[in-house]
């Protein structure tokens, strides 16, 4: 008879059984992720063959010059691309158990307008340098998740922390529009520009800041998906098996605004990737959070990174920003596995 | 025999004219080595930088560009005054959506683009070459800029002959002009149909260059945009306060406006302005296309000057 199960050890302490299918699942996104990695670095404006991929990354100080002179605009937006799209969509699976609805993530919940406004008020009035927006977008981040929470437990609806998000965020993306407006048609275009979340203005510092963030906060989602089976019983019944719902919500809250914060800084807002990288994840491996929150993590890499992608080969010579193809890829990836499901079967 | 080599090399070097270069502090603060006699200029703002740097004879060797709606490109402002198309030049990106590849495959010796669009892309596009952020909007005078723009492209000598016959120009039309006209004074505006406002523009191309070079006084609105900005938006309510003897504004000609298109945009706007406006009733309200008088260029200048002489005949 066939094993049901496998378990991920991280270190002595830490062991994760995971299911016989999300572990092939996660196995066969892992494959295609790199797949899709390689082939975002083959193509472009100007194309690579395969093997000068390879090279390139066999040889990465030592490459051919040309190689290397394409690879330097090329590799940190698709670092950024796959690292933004786990972590946007981890932050966007936090919220969705945090708020037992599947409508959560965090420009709903306003926590990417929090970000945003305390990035724009940073280089618009405070003049801030590149290398402390992402500080300032944690903060604002923060700031609005602990607000938006404090008024949501009044409510003591999980709909009521979409509502309150929901108002939340319309007011700061009022306030933003006043601090534009002001600023003048020259903020105004650099806002434009921002807005639609592109990636092509990632550095490689940029990039490095990301993968910092990254290496901090995804094992810490990691981590914290062991604890959340509870939550998805409700406050009341979590409470009753001895769990801390609250405080545990709260965290989980703060490490899903931690999770945008960078992203929305460096990238600019990345609209419904933490919508849909969940609800797919779940109709791929079920409900476990455990088993759900590395499949999310590895469905918002390759959303991301196949929307990039399209968006600057495509479509030449225009170059459309991932934040819109996005969309369309996500909804498209949506319905896909919508369709897929056993349950519309 | 090593000797003589090298003293062949010696030789050599000593003939070789160095590659000159210079350091350029450009509007982002940034200080940059450019080439002393760039040869492979890549333009990122059509209708700024890409005609200033054709009208000064540099060599250009791309654009910035637009996509028309039938999906053809084309370089606004520059197709308008000098006919420049991408048979011409080559493309550099559409407008607002930068191909970092591309613009490096290119090979250019100096970027230049604006602040704007491009400033938080300067990293990047500094890996390919030199690159200079120019802000046209800096509440700068727009012959200002292009003269610090040419310094910066070394071509401070051919800038100052074409200003020489603007000048000769501006001296001829104030001899030729009404004097109730050249000793009034000008606002210069755009109607905003989408959202019901009016912008005051304190500096706009060739529009308020050749207005106040010929001597036309701002109207206290105008006076009040705040410093390092250049222009202003307020509610269209606030019509009345354009109390100018002379209104210009301008027309896009690709979305089908014509030069009588802002009468028709502000009667939407501000029902009822015939009777708050001077210039309306003197009929000094003049519209001039986009293309031609945005971009700071002396060839757009002659021709704002041109329609200006014909109005007034």
């Amino acid at each position: 008879m066939m094993r049901q199960y496998l378990t991920l050890r991280i270190g002595p302490a830490i062991h994760f059984p995971i299911r016989l299918r999300p572990a092939l699942m996660m196995l066969a996104l892992i494959i295609l992720l790199g797949i899709g990695t390689l082939y975002s670095l083959r193509l472009g404006s100007t194309d690579l063959s395969m093997s000068d991929v390879i090279r390139w990354l066999m040889s990465w100080h030592d490459a051919d010059p040309e190689t290397s002179a394409i690879m330097i605009l090329r590799w940190p937006r698709i670092i950024v691309a796959i690292l933004a799209g786990a972590m946007i969509a981890t932050s966007g699976y936090l919220l969705q158990v945090v708020a037992r609805n599947g409508l959560a993530d965090p420009g709903l919940l306003g926590i990417s307008q929090g970000g945003m406004a305390a990035v724009v008020l940073g280089v618009a009035v405070f003049g801030l340098s590149p290398a402390w927006l992402a500080w300032a977008g944690l903060a604002g981040g923060f700031a609005t998740a602990f607000f938006v929470m404090a008024l949501a437990y009044r409510l003591s609806s999980s709909t009521g922390l979409i509502l309150v998000g929901l108002a939340v965020g319309i007011v700061l993306s009022a306030a933003i529009e006043i601090i534009m407006v002001r600023g003048g048609i020259l903020q105004f275009a650099r806002w434009l520009a921002w807005s639609h979340g592109s990636l092509t203005s990632v550095s490689v510092g940029g990039a490095g800041m990301v993968a910092i963030w990254a290496a901090v906060l995804l094992p810490m989602a990691l981590i914290a998906s062991g604890q959340m089976m509870p939550l998805l019983l409700g406050h009341e019944q979590a409470a009753g098996i001895g769990a801390s719902p609250r405080r545990l919500s709260l965290f989980l809250t703060m490490i899903a605004a931690a999770l945008a914060a960078p992203i929305v800084a460096v990238v600019g807002p990345i609209a419904f990737l933490g919508l849909i990288a969940g609800h797919i994840a779940r109709a791929l491996v079920g409900e476990r959070p455990a088993e759900v929150m590395p499949v999310t993590m590895l469905c918002g890499a390759l959303i991301l990174l196949i929307a990039d992608t399209a968006g600057r080969t495509l479509f030449l010579p225009v170059i459309v920003p991932a934040g819109i193809l996005v969309s369309i890829a996500g909804v498209l990836t949506f319905l896909i596995a919508a369709r897929l499901s056993p349950s519309s079967r | 025999m090593r000797l003589i080599s090298k003293f062949v090399l010696a030789a050599a070097l000593a003939f070789t004219s160095p590659a000159v270069a210079r350091e350029v502090t450009d509007h982002g603060g940034n200080t940059v080595t450019v080439p002393d006699a760039p040869q492979r200029i890549l333009s990122l703002h059509d209708w700024t930088l890409t005609v200033m740097t054709k009208e000064l004879g540099a060599a250009l060797i791309a654009s910035a560009g637009r996509l028309a709606p039938d999906g053809d490109t084309f370089i606004r402002g520059a197709r308008e005054l000098f006919g420049l198309n991408f048979d011409q030049i080559a493309l550099a990106s559409i407008h607002g959506k930068p191909d970092l590849e591309r613009i490096r495959s290119l090979k250019p010796d100096l970027i230049v683009a604006n602040i704007g669009d491009y400033g938080a892309l300067r990293e990047q596009l500094s890996t390919i070459a030199p690159t200079l952020m120019f802000d046209a909007e800096n509440g700068s005078k727009p012959f200002d800029l292009y003269s610090e723009y040419a310094g910066w492209i070394g071509r401070d000598a051919r800038f100052d002959e074409l200003k020489a016959a603007y000048d000769k120009r501006i001296a001829d039309a104030r001899e030729k002009l009404p004097k109730t006209l050249t000793s009034g004074t000008y606002a210069a505006i755009l109607a905003n149909e989408r959202d019901g406002t009016l912008t005051i523009l304190k500096e706009y191309g060739v529009q308020t260059s050749v207005l106040d070079d010929l001597g036309m006084g701002r109207t206290t609105l105008a006076q009040s945009v705040p410093a390092g900005q250049s222009r202003m938006t307020i509610g269209a309510e606030l019509i009345g306060d354009i109390d100018a003897d002379l209104i210009v504004t301008s027309y896009l000609p690709e979305t089908g406006e014509t030069p009588d298109s802002i009468f028709a945009a502000l009667s939407r706007i501000a029902p009822g302005y015939e009777a708050f406006l001077r210039a309306y009733e003197a009929k000094r309200i003049l519209s001039f296309s986009r293309y031609e008088t945005y971009p700071p260029s002396f060839r757009g200048a002659d021709i704002f000057l041109d329609t200006l002489a014909a109005s007034f005949e």
